[in-house]
């Protein structure tokens, strides 16, 4: 699931990940020997044993001021073949505790996607995080296999047909895309956990990020000190019927069912509940007309786009902002200003989305490739009229999705969902506790994909949680508005 | 109704800092970046806010951009 902050986003739907704000390289020797073609004999032998692995020869970043730290790990392509398929580099990057007398441990990251850069979300989102967080722990962020500044996906240029980016890809990472699903993740996860010197993970996962933390803790439960899954997909995503067709997500395997309507319903009817929004009283009957008469909408204000915003790139846009709430005023403004006939704002809405303002191009942002590999990589590889979708002429994966099952571990992990939550409706962090077991539950009343950071009583949750194990009751609720109440005191573990 | 006006209406400490920022990288000296963010937060509507914060030209913004450019003696 890509999912989105403010500070840029593909104005695309299929997918989504949790804010990455572009930031300039971390120096990855790209040392993997790769075998240049996948053997779909490989037999499925089991991993038994995960290889040693060094700890992070941590350097100064070459873009990023101290303290950041920047390092690689490598791990094996092929954890069932160690010692002769081959490895991959791993980036990684780190806030060593701004409190290291009261240091915890490492606390790692990821920002969901599938796709998207662990590095890139720790650099963007560090300054927002509490400084309880701040204090304790040292914030990591990494790399996926195949994204970003680890050994990365290559599928050339992405503006050709899908059928020759499919084919380039394959041609150029081809013996990479069979390898980077989230069992092989998950066990990348667990080298790194080493190789940051921590006896168990402290693990803040978004979107995406909760599959990859829930598969993490299935393979390696009694090594999880504390794990928040915050934005939670669907735990039966990698179960099928016998029949062939997937259980979740209405029969399609996806992570996850979404509900962009019924967020963007949420929209409408908070616009037209307030004065203060511009697209107001009747955004619904706004939008319809505006989406009869955009193409005549001029962009004079605005000279970044084609001198015409078409239905689909409003789509789009909307699609984007339902993210986060943060863009909900600007959309408003958007919208009623492309009604009135100038339709500047709403493209430059897009511009932002795309890249931020100004414009920042991130020379290592692969997620759109790696989005598709990975999730190609997870779910393709079944025949005939269960093949998935947008995977056609791809290898058959490594390593399926699994589903999700019951573990122990020593502190419940934290499922938090968020009610009008568009990629990962918040129904589905119930059910990825009881699917782990040994889980428990909150629920935002809030809006936008994900809630660490948007609620300051979830934001409480998190902070005793990771730092003092607190557990909060399950099924807890936070209410929407809690993030601006001035008289606000942190919540008791039972309610907000 | 309080929920919807925490949405749409925008958080103008919040969009000081993010301003400043952006005048930065518009190529603002830090010192003049915080002066004109403060300046527009303090006298623009929030439409201006969010053309400032997007990049659009529109008049109102530009106008109220360079009155506030001048006191600030960018």
């Amino acid at each position: 699931m890509k999912g989105r902050a403010p500070s840029g986003a593909l104005v695309i739907a299929a997918v989504l990940i949790v804010a990455c704000s572009g930031g300039p390289g971390v120096h990855v020797t790209r040392s993997a020997a790769l075998p240049t073609s996948f053997d779909r004999a490989d037999p499925p032998l089991p991993v038994v044993e995960l290889p040693d692995i060094d700890p992070v020869d941590w350097t100064t970043c070459d873009d990023q001021p101290e303290p950041w730290q920047c390092g690689t790990i490598d791990v094996p392509l092929d954890y069932r073949r160690v010692a002769d398929s081959g490895g991959l580099s791993i980036a990684v990057t780190r806030l060593p505790a701004a409190d290291p007398s009261r240091r915890i441990g490492s606390l790692v990251l990821n920002p969901g996607g599938p796709g998207g850069s662990g590095v890139d979300l720790a650099w963007g989102y560090a300054a927002q995080f509490p400084a309880a967080l701040v204090d304790r722990f040292d914030l990591v962020g990494f790399d996926p296999r195949g994204v970003g500044r680890s050994t990365a996906v290559d599928c050339g240029d992405l503006g050709r047909s899908f059928r020759v980016v499919l084919r380039t890809c394959v041609a150029h990472s081809g013996a990479l895309l069979p390898y980077v699903g989230t069992q092989n993740a998950a066990r990348d996860m667990e080298q790194l956990r080493k190789a940051l010197g921590d006896d168990r993970l402290t693990y803040l996962g978004f979107s995406y990020g909760t599959a990859l933390g829930a598969v993490y803790a299935d393979l390696f439960p009694d090594r999880i000190r504390a794990a928040v899954l915050d934005g939670s997909v669907d735990p039966r995503a990698g179960e099928y019927n016998i029949d062939g067709t997937a259980v979740g997500s209405f029969g399609t395997p996806f992570y996850g069912v979404q509900d962009f309507g019924g967020t963007e319903g949420v929209f409408l009817d908070l616009c037209d509940a307030t004065r203060s929004c511009p697209a107001g009283p009747d955004s619904g009957g706004l939008l319809d007309d505006l989406y009869r008469s955009v193409s005549d909408a001029s962009l004079k204000y605005f000279d970044e786009w084609d001198p015409r915003v078409t239905a689909s790139q409003i789509d789009g846009i909307i699609t984007s902002a339902m993210y986060n709430t943060d863009l909900w005023a600007p959309l408003a403004v958007g919208l009623a200003d492309a009604a009135a006939g100038d339709a500047s704002t709403l493209a430059a809405l897009g511009s932002f989305l795309e890249a931020g303002y100004p414009r920042q191009e991130n020379s290592f942002d692969n997620l759109t490739e790696a989005n598709v590999a990975i999730y190609c990589a997870d779910f393709a590889g079944r025949r005939g009229e269960f093949a998935v979708d947008g995977c056609q002429g791809w290898p058959e994966t490594n390593e399926p999705l699994p589903p999700i099952t019951p573990v122990e571990v020593a502190t419940p992990i934290v499922v938090i969902g968020t009610d009008g939550d568009p990629a990962t409706p918040g129904f589905l962090a119930p059910q990825m506790a009881e699917a782990l077991g040994d889980a428990v539950s909150v629920r935002w009343q809030g809006a936008g994909h994900t809630a660490f950071l948007h609620s300051e009583c979830v934001d409480q949750i998190v902070i005793d949680y990771l730092v003092d194990l607190t557990v909060p009751r399950n099924r807890s609720r936070c209410g929407f508005t809690d993030a601006s109440t001035p008289s606000w005191r942190a919540p008791s573990r039972s309610s907000c | 109704m309080a929920r919807a006006e925490q949405v749409f209406v925008l958080n103008r400490d919040r969009f000081e800092t993010r301003l400043t920022t952006v005048f930065t990288q518009e190529g603002l000296p830090a010192s003049d970046a915080e002066c004109v963010a403060k300046g527009i937060v303090d006298q623009g509507s929030d439409k201006i806010l969010v053309y400032a914060r997007l990049g659009v030209q529109r008049p109102e913004y530009t106008r109220l951009r360079t009155r506030v450019e001048v006191a600030c003696s960018v």
